[in-house]
């Protein structure tokens, strides 16, 4: 199939999460040091079951910007990875788009709890809440001017986030965009995924026969998006983008992948890529029963045989930032040449019907696709491409 | 970029005190459910049985029935949809409910239920089911700009040939708590119940249209202006409703930019509006 441009190059990443402070540190630890998740520090004091989760910090109270600091942190790095420096954006239309499952709600639990205790809401709070939005504070801190968009696509986000801020790229738009997405651990997550009883006790299996549920985690991931006909040495390519609805089930996927299926398509389509073309399938992998039966079911039967990986056994369910986190591995992945082992996996589920690699695997091409399925019904795909040679 | 038009609207809530109202209301191609709360549940039981309702709240009421009657009101079954939801604030309602059963009852006591209504893609996921939307869907939350980039987005997903018409809407609820929240934000004087708009987007062809949606501007890179740095409500339902301020000719008529600020950031969305027969 003849190759179509890329929507956009990758020009730096910028990737924090439990498994590491940036994308090499991750991409090491995947290989060598994958991290085990633990009883949640901050705020153990609140809960009964101690579901253990991956947190990037381990202190008691995390100051309440904890998950923009995240963000900013990935955002230098991918500012500096493109051999840029922050002030070199200014000049230019930069847009930013960022994923996050949580939207307006970050840091408003401690708000509501005043108000809901017919105490007066304490300014410092309302300042901070007000805040909080990571798109609109990310563009405020580094002082930029284009589009800004946060993606609240619940589990999709990172991915979404990624194919929007691509198309902004090819429509002309934008000069670059920082696309990608964050999450903190919050208390209000952590009760509700464990309330809905999709989150284990121990450390999550994804794809294991044994899978019981999800461990969740923070972080950040964004990519520093340029054309295709950019100059500047690029990371990669993002090559396409498929974006779909289930239209049946608020929070279980519909049993035969629908959405999935037709955003795998769409975003080969768009790629011009066949199944024989791509290198492995990095997966959204939860370890929840449904999550990972349906998702197993459209792999195997529109990608078979492809290897997969799975990297949640390491990050954690990091929601809205999943997604720029697993595509920026992916694209690690692809420009080292080889996919780790996936953590947590051990025994083969007939029922999901693909296993994910249980050690280091070299791959045979230089694309691969990254995808996230969410509440709500939202599934999207990323077809990337690495610059290894 | 490619050129789209607003080809109609449907508006739900308590739209009577939206900005030209008298002006608009009443054209064929914008259709209105006037009313609080219950009035939109009175409208949206037209369509579907109080059984499939139920476990909507207001909020997600209401965005069904503006998306439904924005459909209504464009005439014809859309052509390869996607569907983009606005919300400053996302199910705020739903994210209550939530928060005080955790705080009530303790931890063993947070609402599984309401938990999993507090997603903020809530609203466009609702819409995708009950009217079937297979194609790709957006929810953008934030309570400022979020209508300038995702009209950008709604232009790349025409242009790049993904979906050929946009459903395009905002919703948001104006709960006692918000008020607290931006005691200085007028517009939330009519909003105690939640409004809802939604247009449909298409390419545009000659006079087809409501609607020409002319250009959506960001400040130079380069420009010295800043606005002061207020916190001014500009929340997308309010935003999406006064485009039809280039129906009203005692606002201006014809070609109108509306600003979306938020704390000292700004974009702009310039339409025209498209008379029949009388265009200039």
């Amino acid at each position: 199939m003849p190759r179509t441009p890329a929507l956009a190059t990758v020009t730096g990443i910028g990737c924090v999460c439990a498994a590491g402070r940036s994308l090499e540190a991750v991409l090491d630890n995947l290989e060598a040091n994958p991290p085990v998740p633990e009883p949640p520090k901050r705020f153990l004091e609140v809960v009964e079951t101690p579901y253990p989760v991956f947190e990037v910090r381990d202190d008691l109270e995390p100051p309440a910007d904890h998950g923009l600091a995240l963000l900013l942190e990935s955002a230098l790095q991918a500012v500096a990875t493109a051999g840029l420096a922050p002030k070199d954006l200014l000049c230019k239309c930069v847009g930013i788009c960022i994923g996050s499952s949580v939207g307006f709600a970050v840091n408003y639990l401690p708000l509501y709890k005043a108000w809901h205790q017919g105490n007066a809401l304490p300014k410092a709070l309302l300042d901070v809440f007000r805040h909080s939005n990571y798109a609109l504070s990310l563009k405020e801190r580094l002082g930029l001017t284009g589009p800004c968009q946060l993606v609240a696509n619940a589990c999709a986000s990172g991915t979404d986030s990624i194919g929007i801020g691509a198309s902004w790229i090819a429509s002309g738009m934008c000069d670059m965009v920082l696309a990608g997405g964050a999450e903190s651990l919050s208390i209000v997550s952590y009760l509700g995924f464990s309330r809905l009883m999709i989150a284990d006790t121990a450390p999550c299996r994804p794809f294991d026969r044994t899978r019981n549920g999800l461990n969740l985690g923070e972080g950040a991931a964004l990519f520093l998006l340029e054309p295709a006909a950019t100059p500047r040495p690029g990371l990669g390519y993002i090559r396409g983008y498929g974006s779909a609805s289930d239209a049946f089930h608020l929070t279980a996927p519909h049993p035969a992948g629908r959405g999935l299926r037709r955003a795998m398509a769409e975003a080969m389509r768009q790629a011009a890529v066949t199944p024989r073309e791509v290198a492995f399938i990095n997966a959204h992998g939860t370890g929840t029963r449904d999550n990972d039966k349906v998702e197993g079911l459209v792999i195997r039967n529109l990608l078979p045989d492809i290897p997969v990986l799975a990297t949640k056994g390491a990050t954690g369910h990091t929601l809205g930032a999943a997604g720029a986190i697993e595509a920026s591995i992916t694209l690690g992945c692809l420009n080292r040449g080889t996919i780790p082992a996936s953590h947590g996996f051990c025994k083969s589920d007939p029922e999901v019907g693909v296993n994910p690699t249980t050690h280091p695997v070299k791959l045979e091409s230089r694309i691969a696709l990254s995808d996230s399925l969410a509440f709500g019904g939202s599934n999207a795909v990323l077809v990337l491409e690495g610059k290894r040679k | 970029m490619i050129p789209l038009a607003i080809r109609s609207y449907g508006i739900a809530g308590i739209a009577e005190g939206l900005p030209g109202y008298i002006q608009w209301s009443g054209q064929p191609s914008i259709r209105t459910a006037v009313g609080g709360a219950k009035a939109v549940n009175e409208a949206l039981k037209t369509y579907y049985s109080p059984l499939k309702l139920r476990r909507l709240d207001a909020y997600l009421q209401t965005a069904l029935l503006a998306a439904k009657l924005a459909l209504e009101a464009y005439g014809e079954p859309p052509i390869d949809l996607g569907l983009i939801v606005c919300t400053g604030y996302g199910p705020m309602p739903a994210t209550n409910v939530f928060m005080d059963s955790f705080l009530d009852f303790g931890p063993q006591g947070a609402s599984p239920t309401a938990f999993s209504q507090t997603v903020h893609n809530v609203a466009a996921s609702t819409i995708s089911m009950f009217l079937d939307f297979q194609g790709p869907v957006l929810s953008v939350s934030q309570p400022g700009l979020a209508c300038s980039s995702a009209l950008l987005t709604a232009q790349s997903w025409i242009g790049q040939g993904l979906v050929k018409t946009v459903l395009f809407g905002a919703v948001d609820d104006a709960q006692p708590f918000l008020r607290l929240l931006f005691p200085q934000c007028k517009q939330s004087k009519i909003t105690y119940d939640p409004i809802a708009t939604f247009v449909v987007l298409t390419k545009r062809h000659a006079t087809q249209g409501l609607l020409e949606l002319v250009e959506v501007g960001f400040p130079s890179p380069t420009s010295n202006t800043k606005p002061p740095p207020t916190h001014a409500c500009s929340t997308p339902a309010w935003i999406v409703t006064q485009l039809l301020s280039a129906l009203d000719p005692s606002q201006g008529g014809r070609k109108i930019s509306i600003k979306e600020t938020w704390n000292g950031l700004t974009a702009a969305i310039c339409v025209r509006a498209t008379a029949s027969g009388d265009r200039s």
